[in-house]
């Protein structure tokens, strides 16, 4: 059982005054502790073997599918179902009440009765009614323009146009992906002890990685039923690329701010990570190439990376203008990674913390023990008895911070969380302009801890908390936080979230980057595009594509 | 039917904010009712939601003073009353799906938790994270 040692705790970390910005984690990049990886790299461990249980497809590719694979002595099965949808009702937004498939990912074998019970149900997601079989499930649409080139091509007998391929990435994208007893399916508890899925988000990983092998046979499937005999399937390398997209709105926001203790664990453990890399003296012969291999990869992936956003696009153009000019890192130096993070420092975010991912890549056998500590599994506890004294010298401690925000100043506190009736899609508010803001979620947690001071000042400080939550019960979410806290430096994102200049694509970015994700397509401050397990390896090549596939780069086809 | 706990936690929170109960109140009776929900002990969401908003912030300061009192083996009565202490201390609990909950009780959270929600406008829809329209590129 691995931890965070006590000699991890000499290293010194970056400050949570740096890492937990909303600038920087709306910079960070997928690691080798990212989430995808580490399920894959279980997968290989477990010699896993996927196998197509049943496939039910009419020529145009609507039917039924299911996937079965044997993890950790479990059996699992992806259950896909995929419906024609009119052009009209295809939206990735929460609203949406159809889609081109609907999943779910079924603890055990179906038998024909589940599968019927679930055809009546997933396709209406949200809308539907689950039980405990069911762990994950989700649902997607395609990529019209990509599915339909691929298509067409492959019934030609032609290879899909390389540079489609890689400008998109997926042939369809999940708009949502639940897990943890959302409607009725198994609470998180029901596997997460198990091998395999006890990591965060390995159960909807697993999901996702299994969609995406779905979408890559359907396509094939349909370009067989329109070309026949000339029909040809996917060069591996192009599927391989093909990894699947996902739109992400404002819910993720809030799942960050209301699990401080399991962001802390995940932050915690790439920081560990990082100092880790830090202190390695010196090289091998070997780790040095490898860090060159994947100083070149990261520039080719980084000059692959076009998007339509302004704001990103010109980020992008100082990140490859960065990388451009760095000098050759020499990597026979003393303490090389070292010096290269502290070369980075004087480059943009975006630089850092992409550098701060590749000096991970190569070290598995130093870092991947870091993944056990991730999850967050133990209980919440409080401490009412707690003095007045004591939880403000823990305020001065951990929530500095909160001091640097004029909430007087009415754009310090423009904007409110909120869930919309309309299929409870979760929305940002105008508290000056639109109404809503006596039904707000409590995000405000800067706000929240200079109201926490303001009253605390009228009790004696030897006065126990209970006494303040007696009268003010208000106070009780921001006082549990601050506990929890404590001896969780990473566990509040130091920022003001109701300010007018906040941008949530930040908070996105920062979460879908610790699933695994890459080519981050802001397509306003509210929402983005991504792509998962581009590069990874496909069902039937685990064992021998193995764990390097970081940062993808658009292959080049030997026939070409 | 039977719930997942999560939800029920989750639901009963969403219930009892709707109610106009503090977040974090909230948050703790939403465990609580999971925690008497599990494994079909009994109706955690209508025996959190017999107590008005006043009772239950109540109740948890008596809890809580029993358990920060030197004689903490002062007797807290009733089942709600011992769940609600195991819960504040985070002593485990046999984790299984509630199946006890009624279907009056559960609909009384939903209506409850749709008090949480901001009505549909035009504007707040257009303005919401997503493409507006559709999606078909």
């Amino acid at each position: 059982m691995s931890s965070i040692s006590s000699s991890d705790s000499r290293l010194g970390l970056r400050s949570p005054d740096t890492v937990m910005r909303l600038e920087r984690l709306g910079s960070a990049f997928p690691t080798r502790l990212s989430f995808g990886r580490s399920m894959i790299r279980n997968l290989i461990a477990d010699g896993v073997e996927v196998r197509r249980s049943r496939w039910s497809m009419d020529p145009q590719g609507f039917g039924r599918a299911t996937y079965t694979l044997e993890l950790g002595g479990h059996t699992y099965s992806l259950i896909a179902f995929s419906n024609a949808l009119d052009d009209a009702d295809r939206s990735d937004r929460v609203i949406a009440e159809a889609w081109d498939a609907s999943f779910a990912l079924f603890d055990g074998v179906p038998e024909s009765a589940d599968l019927d019970r679930l055809e009546a149900n997933l396709p209406r997601q949200e809308a539907g009614r689950y039980s405990e079989k069911e762990l994950v499930i989700s649902r997607s649409n395609k990529s019209v323009r990509l599915f339909s080139h691929v298509a067409q091509a492959l019934a030609k007998g032609e290879q899909p146009d390389v540079d489609m391929v890689d400008s998109i990435g997926y042939l369809m994208r999940t708009t949502a992906v639940y897990g943890n007893g959302k409607f009725g399916i198994a609470d998180r508890f029901v596997f997460s002890d198990r091998p395999g899925l006890g990591g965060p988000f390995a159960a909807e990983m697993l999901t996702v990685w299994l969609i995406r092998n779905f979408t890559h046979d359907l396509v094939e499937h349909v370009a067989a039923a329109m070309g026949g005999e000339n029909a040809v399937r996917l060069d591996p390398a192009i599927k391989r690329h093909l990894g699947i997209g996902n739109s992400t709105g404002l819910g993720m926001a809030p799942f960050l701010v209301y699990h401080p203790e399991l962001i802390h664990n995940w932050l915690n453990a790439r920081e560990t990570a990082i100092a880790r890399v830090r202190a390695i003296p010196s090289l091998t012969p070997a780790q040095a190439q490898q860090l060159q291999d994947l100083l070149q990869r990261a520039k080719t992936h980084v000059s692959q990376w076009h998007v339509p956003d302004a704001i990103q696009t010109a980020r992008l153009d100082v990140l490859r203008a960065e990388l451009s000019a760095m000098e050759q890192p020499d990597w026979q130096a003393d303490y090389p990674l070292q010096r290269l993070i502290d070369w980075s420092l004087s480059q943009s975010v975006e630089c850092q913390e992409l550098i701060a991912a590749l000096c991970l890549e190569p070290f598995g056998a130093l870092l991947d023990d870091l993944t056990e500590t991730m999850a967050f599994n133990a209980p919440k506890t409080f401490n009412a008895a707690q003095t007045v004294a004591e939880i403000k010298a823990m305020i001065a401690e951990h929530y500095d911070w909160c001091e640097g925000f004029d909430l007087e100043q009415q754009p310090s506190q423009q904007r409110f969380w909120y869930v919309s009736e309309a299929k409870l899609e979760p929305r940002l508010g105008d508290r000056y302009a639109e109404a809503g803001a006596d039904k707000e979620q409590p995000l405000d947690i800067a706000r929240q801890v200079q109201w926490l001071l303001d009253d605390l000042a009228g009790f004696d400080p030897a006065a126990p908390l209970l006494d303040v939550l007696a009268s003010h019960p208000e106070h009780r979410n921001i006082a549990k936080r601050i506990q929890a806290a404590q001896q969780r430096p990473f566990a509040e994102v130091r920022d003001n979230l109701i300010d007018q200049s906040m941008r949530p694509i930040d908070l996105l970015r920062c979460k879908l980057a610790f699933f695994g994700a890459v080519k981050f397509d802001p397509k306003s401050d509210l929402w983005t595009r991504i792509t998962l397990f581009q590069g990874a390896p496909l069902v039937d090549e685990l064992p021998m594509r193995g764990d390097d596939w970081w940062l993808a780069t658009k292959p080049v086809l030997s026939s070409a | 039917m039977s719930f997942s706990l999560n939800e029920v936690h989750m639901t009963l929170r969403k219930a009892l904010c709707g109610r106009g109960l503090a977040f974090g109140v909230a948050d703790d009776f939403g465990a609580v009712g999971a925690r008497l929900s599990s494994g079909n002990e009994q109706d955690g969401v209508a025996a959190i939601l017999a107590h008005d908003n006043q009772s239950l912030i109540a109740l948890l300061h008596r809890v809580e003073t029993t358990m920060a009192s030197l004689s903490s083996d002062a007797p807290l009565d009733g089942l709600l009353e011992r769940r609600l202490a195991e819960h504040l201390s985070g002593r485990p609990f046999p984790r299984a799906r509630a199946c006890a909950i009624s279907e009056a009780s559960w609909q009384q959270a939903l209506d409850l938790s749709h008090l949480t929600y901001v009505p549909e406008t035009e504007a707040s829809r257009l303005g919401g994270a997503g493409a507006g329209t559709n999606d078909n590129d």
